[in-house]
This record gives C-alpha cells, sequence and structure tokens, in this order.
C-alpha cells in the first residue's frame, strides 16, 4: 500500500523541518543588524530552490526520486548520484545531529556523555524511520501547535518583560549590499531552505502532488517569517554582537524572562522546540536517504530493520567522528559545508538536471 | 503467534468436519440413550417420556435441561397442549392424515420460535442451550422448541462509566436483553443484529450490531472476516473478543472500546461504528475506536456543551499529569534544578534532605506502593476496604514521610498522579497510562528533560502508527480533519454537530436535513437568549 501524506501533513513537514536548527542557533547573526534582510532574501531564493525541485516531480509524478535520478543522467552515471545523494543525506543527518546533542548537552545534560545521548536521539529516528513516512508525517501534524505554542509563549514572555530594544536594530543598512549578499549566498540559502531538496524524496508520497506545491511554498514563508520575526526579536534582545557570539541564542534570550520572580527560567520552552524540531530535521535527512537505500536494494520498509538500525548506528558514529570539538564543527557548518557541499548538492546537481529535463521534453515534443 | 494459534486449531477444526454427524433414529429409546450417555448421565438433564393419540399409541419425549428453561412455558405450552388439550379439540382429518408430526408441529404447538433437528449434535446444542426438544417415535426429525429462559441478574445500574446525568440502565450478561436495550434507544429498521456461535467448547452467541446504511460496508465486513478467524475453544468474555481481533497486540493502548451502556453504544452505532456483543458479558465492544474517543463520556452530550468541553479539557490535562508527574519530578530534582523558582527549590531541597533515596527511587517505591494498593482495593470486599484505605492513607502517607523514608512533596506527586489516573472515563486507557508512567519515569531518571521529551515523541510515533480496524488511532488530530473537529477536544452544542465523524463513516454523514428545520436545528438569530 502506498503511504500517502496529505496537504496539511506536508505543511507541517516543512515548517518543522525549516525550524530544525535553524530556530535555535539563530538565522543571519553574521550580518547583525541587517539580519533580517538576509532572510528575507534566503527565504526568496528558497522558493526559487523549491520550484526547482518540484520540477522533476511535475515531470514525472509518482516516480521515486532515484529513479527520476536515473531517467534524467542515465543508468550508470544516475546511479552514482543515487550513491552521492545517499551521502550527502546521511553526512547532513550526522551534522544536525551532533549540533543537537552538543546543543542538549551543554543546556540541560552538563554530564551525560554524548553518545548516550546521540544513541538515544538516534533510536527514536531509526523508530519513526521503521514506521514510516506517513506515521512521520501524522506526528509532525501532531506536535506542529506545540511548537508554534512555544514559540508564542517565547515572543509573548519576552514581549512582556519588555525586552527587546529598537536601538540594538539601528542603524539600518549599515554594510554595503555586496557584504550582506555574502551572507545570503551560499549560508542563508543553503541553510535552511535549500536543504528543502531532502523533500524531492517525499513528494511522491503526497496525496496529490501537482496541487500540493503551493503549501510547501506556503510552508517556506510561514517558517521564514516565524524564523523572521523570532531572530529580529533575539536580536533586539541580545544587541548584535552577544547575538553573534551566542551558541544557543533562543536560550540566552529567554533565560532573561523573569516575571514577578515566579516565572521564570522558561528554558523549558526551548529545550521543547530544540528536541521536536531537530527529531523532525534528523528523520526527514535519515528518512531520506533509508528511502532511497530501500529503493536500490528494492527492500520492504517492513523488512529493513536491519539497514535502518546498521544505518542508525553509522550516523552516530559519523556525528562524533565529524569533528573533535565543537568550536570545530560550528566553524565546518558556517565555512566549508555551505559552499561545498550544500551548493553542488542544492544547486548545481539540480540545476543540471533541471536542463536535462528540458532537453529531453524538447526531444520529445520535437 | 496469533496466526500460530489460528493455523494450529484451523487444523484441529478440519479433522472435525470430517466426522459424521450422528443422526436421529427412528428408535426414540436409541435417541434417548445417545442423548443420556453423551451427557454422561448429568443430573440436569430432564426426559419425560409420555404417549398421546386417540388410542395412546404414539411415543414421545421432550429433553430439556433443568435450569435453562422456563419452566411454565414447558408445563403450559407443551406438556399440557400434547398430552391435555390436544384430546378436547376435534382435529380436521385432513389434518390427521399427514400423521402425527406434522399435526403437532402446525396445529398443536402453541409456542412462537420452533425449529426442525435432524442430527443428535444439533439435538444436544440446543438441548445445552436451553432449548426444549420434542422426539415422536418413528421420526427421524425432532422438533425443537425455543423455551429459553434462566437466572439472570436484571437490568442495573452499571457499575463502571457512572454519569451523574443520563440513563442509568446497564447491560446484563444475557445477550438478548442487550439487544433489547439496543432496540429500545433505536427503533430503527436500519439496526442490523447479525449473530454467530464462537468457540468450540463454549459454542458462545457473539452478535454483530450496527446500523445499515450508516456505518461503512468495509468496516463490517472486516469485523465478520476477523470473528470467522476466531477458532478457539472457550469463549468467556468480551475481552478474549477484545484480544483476538484487535489491530495490535503489542500495544499498550485499547484500540477497541468497550462500555456497560447501552446509551454510549447507541450513540457509538448512530455515528456508524460497529458493536459486538458477547453472550455472558455485560461489557459490549464497539469498533473502530480511536485516542480521542476514550478522553469522551456519554455524559459530555448530556451536559451543557460549554461544560462538556471543559470537562474534556480537563481531562487532557489529567491524562498528561497521570502520565508525566513523577517525571517530571524526578528530571526536575536529578537534573534541572535550575529550572525550578529558587524559592521552591530551598522547600524542596530541604525536605529531600533527609530523604536516603535518588529521587527515582523514592518515586518508585511510592509508585509501586500505590499501585499495590490499589489492586488490593480492587479485590477486597467492601468491608475491609475502609481499613485499606486508613492504612494507604495515614500509614503509608504520613508516617512515611515522617520515617525519612520519602519526601512530602513526593506524597504530593503521587497523589496527583493516582487521582488523575482515574480520570479517563474508559478503565482501560487508565491501564496503559499506568504502565506507561513508569517507562517515562525511567527515562527522566537517565536523561532528564530530554529522556521525557524523547518518550514523549516515541510515544506519539507509536500512537500515530496504530490503527483500529483501519481507521488511523489519532484521528481527527492526525490526519487532521477539520469537520470532526466539533467532536474532539471541543463539544459544540448540538445543532452543530450535523455530520457524522469522517473517517468512521463515509456513505451517510449528515445527522440532520440542513434544508428542513427541525427542532434540534441551530435556532434563529435573536433567539438565543
Amino acid at each position: 500500500m502506498k503511504e500517502s501524506i496529505t496537504r496539511y501533513q506536508f505543511l507541517s513537514l516543512v515548517i518543522l523541518f525549516e525550524f530544525g536548527s535553524s530556530i535555535i542557533v539563530g538565522l543571519g547573526f553574521e550580518a547583525k543588524q541587517n539580519a533580517w534582510i538576509v532572510i528575507l532574501l534566503s527565504m526568496i531564493g528558497g522558493v526559487l530552490l523549491y520550484w526547482l525541485f518540484t520540477r522533476f516531480v511535475t515531470a514525472y509524478p509518482d516516480t521515486p526520486f532515484p529513479q527520476v535520478l536515473q531517467k534524467l543522467a542515465g543508468p550508470y552515471l544516475g546511479y552514482i548520484l543515487i550513491w552521492m545523494y545517499i551521502a550527502y543525506f546521511l553526512y547532513i543527518a550526522a551534522r544536525v545531529l551532533r549540533d543537537f546533542t552538543m546543543l542538549t548537552a551543554q543546556t540541560i545534560l552538563h554530564e551525560t556523555p554524548l553518545l548516550a545521548v546521540s544513541l538515544l536521539f538516534m533510536f527514536v529516528v531509526c523508530f519513526a524511520c521503521y514506521l514510516g513516512i506517513e506515521v512521520i508525517a501524522r506526528t509532525s501534524e501532531l506536535f506542529l501547535p506545540f511548537a508554534l505554542l512555544m514559540g508564542g509563549l517565547f515572543l509573548m514572555f519576552v514581549f512582556i518583560m519588555d525586552l527587546p530594544k529598537v536601538h540594538h536594530l539601528q542603524p539600518f543598512f549599515n554594510q554595503d549590499i555586496g557584504e550582506i549578499l555574502s551572507f545570503v549566498f551560499p549560508t542563508g540559502i543553503t541553510f535552511p531552505f535549500g536543504e528543502l531538496i531532502v523533500f524531492a524524496i517525499i513528494f511522491p508520497h503526497l496525496e496529490h502532488p501537482l496541487k500540493s506545491f503551493r503549501y510547501g511554498v506556503m510552508g517556506i514563508l510561514i517558517s521564514g517569517t516565524i524564523l523572521l520575526i523570532i531572530s529580529v526579536t533575539i536580536l533586539m534582545v541580545l544587541g548584535p554582537a552577544i547575538a553573534m557570539r551566542s551558541v544557543v541564542p533562543l536560550l540566552d534570550t529567554i533565560s532573561l524572562v523573569n516575571l514577578q520572580g515566579f516565572i521564570q527560567r522558561m528554558d523549558p520552552i526551548v529545550i521543547i522546540i530544540m528536541v521536536i524540531t531537530g527529531f523532525f530535521k534528523i528523520t526527514i535527512f535519515f528518512y531520506a536517504a533509508i528511502a532511497m537505500l530501500q529503493y536500490l536494494f528494492r527492500l520492504p520498509r517492513t523488512q529493513s530493520k536491519g539497514l535502518i538500525g546498521f544505518m542508525g548506528i553509522l550516523v552516530v558514529i559519523l556525528s562524533i567522528l565529524i569533528s573533535p570539538n565543537f568550536v570545530e564543527h560550528i566553524k565546518e557548518g558556517l565555512d566549508i559545508v555551505p559552499l561545498y557541499v550544500h551548493v553542488p548538492f542544492q544547486m548545481i546537481i539540480p540545476s543540471i538536471l533541471f536542463v536535462l529535463l528540458l532537453i529531453k521534453n524538447r526531444k520529445n515534443t520535437a | 503467534m496469533k496466526k500460530l494459534f489460528r493455523l494450529f486449531t484451523k487444523k484441529e477444526n478440519s479433522e472435525q468436519a470430517e466426522e459424521r454427524p450422528t443422526l436421529i433414529d427412528q428408535d426414540l429409546p436409541q435417541n434417548l440413550t445417545f442423548i443420556k450417555n453423551s451427557l454422561g448421565e448429568s443430573t440436569d438433564l430432564v426426559i419425560r417420556k409420555f404417549k398421546i393419540g386417540e388410542k395412546r399409541t404414539v411415543k414421545m419425549a421432550l429433553v430439556y435441561t433443568d435450569g435453562l428453561v422456563n419452566e411454565s412455558t414447558v408445563h403450559e405450552s407443551l406438556l399440557e397442549t400434547l398430552m391435555s388439550d390436544v384430546r378436547q379439540t376435534q382435529l380436521s382429518k385432513q389434518a390427521l392424515d399427514k400423521g402425527m408430526y406434522y399435526t403437532v408441529r402446525d396445529h398443536v404447538l402453541t409456542i412462537g420460535e420452533l425449529d426442525e433437528l435432524e442430527t443428535l449434535d444439533d439435538v444436544l446444542l440446543h438441548v445445552l442451550s436451553g432449548d426444549t426438544i420434542l422426539f415422536l417415535e418413528g421420526e427421524t426429525k425432532a422438533l425443537c422448541v425455543s423455551t429459553r429462559g434462566w437466572q439472570d441478574r436484571g437490568v442495573e445500574e452499571p457499575s463502571t462509566q457512572a454519569v451523574v446525568r443520563g440513563p442509568k440502565d446497564g447491560f446484563t450478561e444475557t445477550l438478548r436483553t442487550n439487544t433489547a436495550l439496543l432496540r429500545r434507544k433505536i427503533k430503527d429498521p436500519n439496526l442490523w443484529i447479525t449473530t454467530q456461535a464462537i468457540g468450540t467448547k463454549t459454542k458462545t452467541d457473539v452478535a454483530v450490531v450496527y446500523m445499515n446504511g450508516i456505518a461503512n460496508d468495509k468496516i463490517v465486513k472486516e469485523v465478520h472476516k476477523r470473528l470467522n478467524q476466531i477458532n478457539i475453544d472457550s469463549l468467556l468474555d468480551s475481552g478474549y473478543v477484545e484480544e483476538l481481533i484487535q489491530d495490535e497486540t503489542y500495544t499498550p493502548f485499547p484500540t477497541v472500546y468497550n462500555s456497560e451502556r447501552p446509551d454510549s453504544i447507541a450513540a457509538g452505532l448512530l455515528e456508524g461504528r460497529v458493536a459486538i456483543i458477547v453472550d455472558g458479558s455485560p461489557f459490549v465492544l464497539l469498533v473502530p475506536a480511536l485516542f480521542m474517543q476514550f478522553f469522551q463520556s456519554p455524559e459530555d452530550y448530556y451536559q451543557r456543551s460549554d461544560f462538556a468541553t471543559l470537562v474534556r479539557i480537563i481531562r487532557f490535562i489529567a491524562f498528561f499529569l497521570a502520565l508525566l508527574t513523577p517525571s517530571a519530578y524526578i528530571a526536575l530534582t536529578t537534573y534541572h534544578q535550575e529550572m525550578i523558582p529558587t524559592s521552591l527549590l530551598i522547600n524542596l531541597s530541604s525536605q529531600r534532605e533527609g530523604v536516603p533515596f535518588p529521587a527515582l527511587v523514592e518515586a518508585l517505591i511510592m509508585e509501586v506502593t500505590f499501585e499495590i494498593l490499589r489492586e488490593a482495593g480492587v479485590r477486597l470486599p467492601k468491608a475491609v476496604g475502609s481499613a485499606i484505605s486508613i492504612v494507604g492513607a495515614l500509614v503509608l502517607g504520613q508516617a512515611a514521610v515522617e520515617a525519612g523514608l520519602v519526601s512530602s512533596a513526593m506524597i504530593i506527586v503521587v497523589s496527583l498522579t493516582a487521582i488523575s489516573s482515574f480520570v479517563s472515563p474508559s478503565f482501560d486507557f487508565a491501564i496503559s497510562i499506568r504502565m506507561l508512567r513508569f517507562l517515562f519515569m525511567v527515562l527522566a531518571a537517565t536523561f532528564g528533560l530530554f529522556g521525557i521529551l524523547l518518550g514523549l515523541i516515541v510515544l506519539a510515533l507509536h500512537l500515530a502508527s496504530l490503527r483500529s480496524f483501519g481507521v488511523p488511532y489519532l484521528s481527527p488530530l492526525a490526519p487532521y480533519i477539520t469537520s470532526d473537529q466539533k467532536d474532539t477536544i471541543l463539544r459544540f452544542p448540538r445543532w452543530g454537530l450535523f455530520t457524522r465523524q469522517r473517517l468512521i463513516n463515509q456513505k451517510n454523514i449528515d445527522r440532520e436535513d440542513m434544508h428542513k428545520p427541525t427542532a434540534t436545528s441551530r435556532p434563529p438569530k435573536g433567539d438565543s437568549s
């Protein structure tokens, strides 16, 4: 039986996916006061990229993404591309897992070994992937209201305390346009918007793929807007200098809340957001890799316990070996990964595929 | 495991089918001896031999089980008619010519339900079900007269799912009474009841009840299919059926709803669900059962809608309290002291100062104690119950704190959990929360808040993967169905509940004709005062 996802489930998957890590570590704080311009521009770029990713499904509806790759790039090159994408998704899953285990360790579990945290987290992710995309989508639908509620509570508390100060946003446009654009590309567009390439695997599961695409755009716009509001709020509370240096700006912001000495230490709000969104981000990446492997090995979902378990352990090991410490991990994430990993997989390969698609269409019509 | 069991029983069944059924013999004493021997000369078997006819030539015998038949029916409708009334009436020549058997069948017996049997196996089954069998010398057929009537519990107020306002009748152990209770509520020809006997030894009657035209045909078919697959020797309660037909065995959550209340089951039938009544059990099953159903009580529909909504929200909060209070306490005191407001933290730690155990052990001691108390309370005779509550409340509560075994905050946590776990209108559902609570406590003790959150995610994933007779367990929350939200957490006013739930029922959705104003439809504006 085909697993199918409704439009609302798709929307909530996109929103939670976009929130994953970006809402926690903050978006565009390198651009200081101009973070909001960076987010806006990145969002527009994200919508364009998303349009590009959907082209493959409009051309071949109901065809799994790996098959599309083989159709467009030929069986051999396509095969290589499939493995490259599997490696990419697993690598990003490992990176995000590392992000979240580090953040968890720093914020709430100070003395728990990293390995234990990542193993537990990965176990849940594997369980989700074993149950399939339908279950993941339903769960996302269930958690979206909670995530939004927590975000709403965050904003409410911060504004009740009158923490945001407008002067932190001034002066406007103190950087030239080239400098701002350098934050938009490659970092802003690729993370988190370009990562939507992973949804190319999920598109065929949509109930009405062709009609549901606008819900994806809606998801990008909603999540982008909320990210924008939260980032600007954080900037106004902490000021650009602290916001840029902080590891978890969201947590630093909420820890300033103290209402009448009673409502204070609202950290659970941030931790709930962190775990929920992080879970969905890792799960979607991991699921994409697993789905492609299942396609390659012709394994039905119910028989892939071993595969999922093995890949889960691989991701855990990878997440720990990826870098010796958090500083290096972040540095890689900001400087190396966007340009040398994200850009090829999110822009260059899909663009080439798109050109191939156009050529193929022209041949067919001619 | 279930499949293996079925395979095993099916083989046994096919062996049985090869046996030839014993036919009724023309020789009356031989038949009677066979019955006597088959039942091992059981003392409750009654065989009454007599002769009728003008010259007392026709030998007859009545066979029934004492205690299972209505004695007065047997005496008045059978013995009296056959032995005395017959002689006083003049039967036409035509009727007599056909033979005594047909005369008795068509003209003599003054009883409603009559059947003809040809094999002695059938005879045994009917005798043991409370019917009376009439044998005639020289006939290969026997007449089966329905004289069922035995001592049973009357219709009483149900002991579970009590309501403040609403009907107070409850199902009984007798299938016929139960179907009658449903018929009394729904006088519609579309209320269809089909019955089958399940259990090779117990031959328990199991009735499938549904509203034709409202219930989803696929679900009805699925219920029949699963019931037909059951091959078991005994069926003593509807719990057996529930376990054999549920979608998923390895889940703490019930995917079949049960109720002792006819109004609750009738409401379910009208929503398009299918009820399964098992003879001998006052608990009627209802499928498909959804997660949200366990937060709803029949009383919600008898109270004002605003109040019902509020109560449902309270049940929801109680669900999370029952599930998470002890684990949250453990997580906060063990890992996240910084999240507790300082003054409260000082209080808590001064209380915990003298307690020698870590929070998990402390919580486990009290939770296990409570579970033991509860289990003891269920089994105890009422007279001893008050003694237990004194021991529980005073000795284990106050004294445990004074002895320094647990902190008083822990007592509050445990009591809050205990009370919350009984808020759910469904007892089965409360059991699942109580089991999961311990898992969450362990998660909290090892990973703190992070562990609890991951546990909740796993719980949500598990719930999202469950189905009850093909309907997603979490619907209408996930998959989200806007039109069904009116009766999920919220309970809209009566005029707002105009459609049935979408996934349970797909054909006949409208509950009331929106174009034809009825007494229940939306009142005109301005009339709301």
